[in-house]
């Protein structure tokens, strides 16, 4: 099967950090741990045991955003990634649509042997957890999707997707090229090795101008506010199981259960 | 205004220890504050190695107490159920022919005559200790069985349950704003949860030492320097609990190593790290070139972790003074202050000897290990502690 995977990914606050509001009332990442989206990181991975089952030919990794986020390439890269693309957005901040816009504009016009049969990446990413870009490329593609993805085999030309809601999980048969995002579930990364770290610096990796896909970037959307999470209240002592009782009477903690 | 004997600020593992000390040796009223939780500062991001080979004297000794406490840490808190965490694998370094061959032959002889036990290991000697190195290049290797390493956060923890139980009263998450004055002297402190007055005020506040500074106008040179940590994992040739602490001193990075979990690799480099701006203790970037440059310096000596994986990262913050020594005792001309700071990534290892001799200090006792080396005005006198290694923890 000659098919390629594309890949979108985020270079994000690492999972780890702390984000805070800085004076500017945004937050400042300068200097912080910066990773690959860690559901982005399942979906690479994914991507590359379908290609190493012989499913793709190929696994291209792309990232929207400024030279820095080069290095989230260069960690997919490492993993096994065969070539990856910055789309170079400059002083541009697009949101989930207009990230959405460029990859469906990079993939009609990125001719190569192979099309692409596969889009897979994680189903939100960690920082602003919108999970908006998977569903809209799909409709600008005009391809089938299957959203947050526990597990993803090939059937006949299509793919079948098991995928999580709050129902439970449900299986869908998916004809023809697809979008699919990732849950955490989906793959479990590998780690990045010392020589494939040297390997990656060898393997290809294309920027191109936002600009030249000729279409407004805006943002449709706009931060109005930041604020830090409201602090957690000290929890209480109560004397008795009957006081206990009360207390969680008075929480009404279950009232949605069955829902 | 509720007053207290002593008042500790940072209840890191050296205040935490501080504070145990000053309870076991009958201080009265002492409050601990801490901006956060205890040991989630520095004291959490340590690498928790434990060795007595120092370069400077005076280090020697306060490790050698404390190696001692870590050694003994149920029975030195006196709690049967308290645990340091420690990995006794003893601790190994080597030096190629070249200029650390000398200050390591003289750091092992100075730690031999001061009878801790020191072992000088052929190279196949210490391939049989650590077998997934080689040694080919080692012109001198050093090896002390009474070393490894242990978890500073639990040892911060351990310390401040000691010292709660001994009638310390800790305060989490309060900051403090300023200190009070009685012209020179410091009577009590301001802070987010109110005024406290002290007889005695102790500082241990790492690389917030710097606000001590604002608040007295005496200059402390002291700056947060990052240190990145990393995890490596090879199937083929894992570093077991049973393998020793290595010290690379032929490396570049002056490298140090320790098994992380029993089967991974804990590697950092031992010489001068990223200064920071500001003080802050948050995950600092860490880029694939780092880790890469990292790594073919560990395949250098551990050749099967040529293929090794990155199994985690993570970076840590010093005190670094400018002689990568601390900083124990008065400042200036303040009454009523001592202060303790600029661990320069190596106070975890010292911290039941530092802590003791604070408090002894604080109450009019004498001291273990005399604190006269460790004055702020060697900066100015040119007495610096400068170990032999040039800058870096080893010190």
């Amino acid at each position: 099967m000659t098919m390629k995977i594309l890949v979108p990914v985020k270079r994000v606050v690492d999972a780890n950090v702390r984000v805070r509001i800085g004076s500017a009332g945004t937050v400042d990442t300068t200097g912080l741990k910066m990773s690959l989206n860690p559901f982005d990181e399942c979906a690479v991975e994914q991507a590359l045991r379908l290609r190493e089952a012989g499913i793709a030919s190929s696994v291209t990794v792309l990232t929207c955003g400024l030279p820095v986020c080069q290095d989230v390439l260069r960690t997919a890269l490492a993993m096994g990634a065969d070539d990856a693309v910055l789309i170079d957005t400059a002083s541009a901040s697009p949101d989930s649509l207009g990230i959405a816009r460029l990859l469906h504009a990079f993939m009609i016009t990125d001719a190569g042997a192979d099309a692409y049969g596969l889009v897979l990446c994680g189903k939100q990413a960690i920082d602003d957890d919108i999970g908006g870009v998977a569903a809209m490329l799909a409709a600008l593609l005009g391809w089938p999707q299957a959203l947050n993805a526990s597990a993803i085999e090939v059937a006949g030309r299509g793919w079948l997707v098991t995928c999580g809601d709050d129902a439970g999980t449900a299986t869908w048969r998916l004809d023809g090229p697809a979008v699919v995002s990732a849950d955490l579930r989906l793959a479990d990364p590998r780690r990045v090795t010392l020589p494939s770290i040297v390997k990656a610096k060898q393997k290809p990796l294309r920027t191109l101008d936002a600009a030249t896909y000729s279409f407004p970037l805006e943002a449709q959307t706009r931060i109005v506010e930041m604020s830090e999470p409201a602090v957690r209240q000290p929890g209480i002592k109560v004397a008795d199981t009957a006081a206990l009782l009360g207390a969680i009477g008075s929480q009404r903690l279950f009232q949605n259960v069955g829902a | 205004m509720s007053h207290y004997d002593f008042i500790v600020i940072g209840a890191g593992v050296i205040g935490a220890s501080v504070a145990h000390h000053l309870a076991t040796l009958g201080a009265g009223r002492v409050l601990v504050v801490d901006r956060g939780t205890i040991g989630a500062g520095t004291t959490s991001q340590s690498s928790g190695l434990l060795r007595t080979h120092y370069s400077v004297r005076q280090n020697v000794e306060l490790a050698r107490s404390s190696w001692h406490a870590f050694n003994n840490f149920a029975a030195y808190v006196d709690d049967d159920e308290a645990s340091c965490g420690l990995v006794k694998c003893g601790y190994m370094i080597c030096a190629p022919e070249g200029d650390k061959l000398a200050p390591l032959q003289a750091s092992l002889d100075a730690q031999r005559g001061m009878g801790i036990e020191v072992q000088l290991l052929s190279r196949n000697e210490a391939r049989e200790r650590l077998p997934i190195a080689h040694f080919d290049d080692a012109a001198l290797i050093g090896y002390e069985p009474e070393a490894g390493f242990a978890d500073a956060y639990l040892v911060a923890t351990g310390f401040a349950r000691s010292a709660r139980r001994r009638g310390v009263k800790f305060m989490e998450n309060t900051t403090v704003t300023g200190l009070v004055r009685d012209g020179r002297r410091v009577v009590g402190i301001e802070t987010s949860a109110g005024k406290f007055s002290c007889g005695t005020l102790i500082s241990t506040q790492n690389i917030w030492t710097p606000e001590l500074a604002g608040w007295i106008g005496v200059p402390l040179p002291v700056k947060p320097e990052r240190h990145t940590v990393l995890a490596l994992e090879c199937d083929a040739a894992p570093y077991t609990f049973s393998m020793p602490a290595f010290k690379d001193l032929g490396s570049p990075g002056m490298l140090y190593f320790r098994s992380y979990g029993g089967s991974q690799m804990l590697v950092s480099e031992g010489v001068v790290g990223e200064t920071l701006n500001a003080p802050e203790t948050e995950q600092g970037d860490i880029s694939l070139d780092y880790v890469g440059e990292v790594g073919a310096q560990v395949a250098e000596r551990f050749t099967a972790y040529e293929m090794a994986g990155l199994a985690s990262s993570w970076t840590g913050v010093y005190d670094v003074t400018p002689d990568w020594n601390p900083v124990l005792g008065p400042v200036g001309d303040i009454e009523g202050l001592v202060a303790g700071f600029g661990f320069s990534g190596h106070g975890f290892k010292l911290s039941p000897g530092i802590g003791k001799i604070l408090a002894q200090h604080a109450l009019g006792q004498p001291t273990d290990v005399a604190l006269a080396p460790y004055a702020l005005d060697r900066f100015t006198s040119g007495a610096l502690l400068l170990g032999k290694y040039g800058s870096g923890a080893v010190s």
